[in-house]
């Protein structure tokens, strides 16, 4: 952790890196799921299946990158970037801007 | 990374230590059913007990759209019976059956292993909330793993590093660590799968954006006008699956869906295999109007599906045999110590700098570690002591588990810490050493029956709660031997409560 200057940006810190791997981590998973369950064009069941199974390892791959960034900044950049990613893909193959 | 590891391990690890020491006792979860209800003697072949099981529904549940009997094998002893009460609502009825007479049992009234299985992943607390705890629980669980991974890089030469007369903290870290490695993948199995049983609970996103038949087609149910339609007479359907299932491995299910329509089907599922995917049940299933064999549902087929019924498979290990069970059961053991000695560590590593959390943390530390033992023994002891007719007997028996833990919450508030770790643990010792003595002086002739008959659940069961009690045993001298250096010492670290 480069920018420790005080205990209470330390702590402010880590609150960040909290909020970013719990809230941001689910919202990135759901995302990534909705969107690979629409993207892979599979009978229902088996898409389900198939999007929804990875999607706890996406959650604990984004808990691990919360709190291996080097700056909290970074953190929430690199879940926030892939999860608008994931959302924009989702809401284009869910009936995109026509719907 | 540590920080994350440290944290999340302790924030769930009341919990964990719970789910772990349940799940494991629910590899054992029809023998401990069969201590806990010593009446029923396993009779007869599966078969007679189909037959039995179906004339008993039709006495009891002539007019429900839905029937559901699971059958004795050689792990159960018993018959349950489920069925769907007429009209709206999904309302279930339920008894167990004694397969010899068909009759419900004359047994004393026990949640049995069933407590187990569902204290597991329902903590007790109401629906949903107890299986969204149990979710967070096991996320928060394979986080620790990749996180302990990533902490102890170096922990395969860890794993050689046993230093017990060292300083004690040092010899906890090396016991956690030797733990964590002998069983490693069983925890990422256990937790990960634990995860994808719920996942449409936990992550139902992917099926909310794909709304399709199938959702659609669910729920549906014969129109209130419709006449009731008759069904086909069940002994020649038994008789096939006789033909084609021998009893080792028997009919163990059988499921009736849609009665009094034309649409209605009886399913029977035969006893589990060395199959790990549940999906690979063997199952046959008839018209049941007509009483004609019906071809098998198409298999759901798919790499999605494929993995995601074995990993269920394998966190229930049905298909596990003796030996295999065994192991389960041993890994379940270490998961259980992995997560005590990470929560004992955590307590080890700040008790110095004192402070009012962290004697809050010892204090439930030492409620759920060796409280829960003492809870669990309560339970046994609830079993066997309470007047067999008391009414909701099943009951009474988790609210002893519940008081008995409640006591063991109180218990730390009024004593030192040490002294209340000695004391817990050599009540749960006592408790668990003196149960198969119990068992003798309450349950004696069927204890001698069992003897007869080489009923190795009954044994089998007293004979693993000698080995709890001993291990608590073990722990509370090593808690005693610990005191007497205290008592010599002149500061008692983190003994006083005043400071709290």
């Amino acid at each position: 952790m480069a920018a420790v200057s005080s205990p209470a940006r330390h702590r402010l810190g880590i609150a960040a890196r909290t909020l970013a791997a719990v809230a941001g981590g689910y919202t990135l998973a759901a995302f990534t799921t909705t969107a690979f369950a629409l993207a892979l064009r599979l009978p229902r069941s088996e898409a389900v299946m198939v999007a929804t199974l990875p999607s706890f390892l996406v959650f604990a791959a984004a808990v691990v990158w919360a709190f291996a960034a080097r700056t909290a900044w970074r953190a929430w950049a690199g879940i926030l970037a892939p999860t608008l990613a994931a959302a924009g893909v989702t809401w284009w193959l869910h009936g995109g801007p026509g719907s | 990374m540590s920080w994350l590891h440290t944290w999340s391990g302790l924030l769930l690890g009341w919990v964990l230590f719970a789910i772990f020491v349940t799940g494991t006792a629910t590899y054992f979860r029809w023998e401990i059913t069969r201590w806990m209800q010593p009446e029923i003697r396993q009779a007869g072949t599966p078969y007679d007990a189909a037959l039995a099981a179906w004339q008993r529904l039709d006495t009891v549940a002539a007019d429900s759209p839905q029937w559901f009997a699971e059958l004795p094998d050689d792990r159960t002893a018993s018959t349950t019976l489920f069925w769907r009460h007429a009209g709206p609502g999904r309302r279930f009825g339920r008894e167990t059956l004694d397969p010899a007479t068909g009759q419900p049992v004359v047994a004393r009234d026990t949640r049995g292993g069933e407590f187990f299985y569902r204290f597991h992943f329902q903590l007790q607390l109401p629906h949903p909330w107890g299986r969204y705890l149990a979710g967070v629980a096991a996320m928060f669980m394979f986080v620790a793993l990749i996180s302990g991974v990533i902490t102890h890089r170096k922990m395969f030469a860890d794993f050689f590093t046993f230093r017990p007369g060292r300083a004690p903290l040092r010899a906890w870290l090396d016991f956690h660590n030797v733990t964590a490695v002998l069983a490693l993948p069983f925890y990422f199995m256990i937790s990960y799968s634990a995860l994808v049983i719920f996942m449409t609970m936990y992550m139902p996103w992917g099926g909310r954006v794909l709304a399709g038949p199938e959702s659609a087609a669910r729920g549906s149910r014969p129109a209130a006008a419709e006449a009731w339609g008759a069904s086909a007479d069940f002994a020649p359907m038994l008789v096939l699956a006789q033909e084609a299932w021998d009893t080792d491995r028997a009919v163990k299910r059988i499921e009736v869906a849609n009665r009094g329509t034309d649409r209605c089907t009886v399913t029977l599922t035969r006893a589990d295999g060395p199959k790990i995917s549940l999906n690979a049940r063997e199952q046959l299933r008839f018209d049941g109007v007509t009483g004609a064999l019906l071809d098998p549902m198409p298999p759901n087929t798919g790499p999605g599906t494929a993995v995601h019924d074995a990993l269920y498979g394998l966190h229930l290990a049905r298909f596990a045999g003796p030996a295999l069970r065994w192991s389960f059961f041993i890994m379940g053991m270490f998961g259980t110590a992995l997560v005590a000695t990470g929560m004992v560590m955590w307590t080890m590593k700040r008790r110095a700098r004192g402070g009012a959390g962290v004697a809050l943390v010892e204090r439930l530390n030492i409620t759920a570690i060796a409280g829960l033992p003492v809870a669990i023994a309560a339970l046994f002891w609830a079993n066997r002591l309470l007047p067999v007719g008391l009414a909701d007997r099943g009951d009474w028996e988790v609210y002893c588990f519940l008081c008995a833990w409640g006591f063991m919450l109180m218990h730390p508030l009024v004593r030192p810490v040490m002294h209340a770790w000695h004391e817990q643990l050599r009540l749960g010792a006592a408790l668990f050493l003196l149960l198969p003595l119990l068992d003798a002086l309450t349950a004696g002739t069927y204890l001698r029956a069992a003897w007869q008959h080489r009923d190795w659940a009954h044994l089998g069961f007293n004979a693993a709660m000698l080995a709890c009690g001993l291990l608590l045993h073990v722990a509370a001298g090593r808690v005693h031997r610990r005191l007497g250096i205290a008592a010599t010492a002149t500061t008692v670290p983190a003994a006083a409560p005043s400071r709290a």
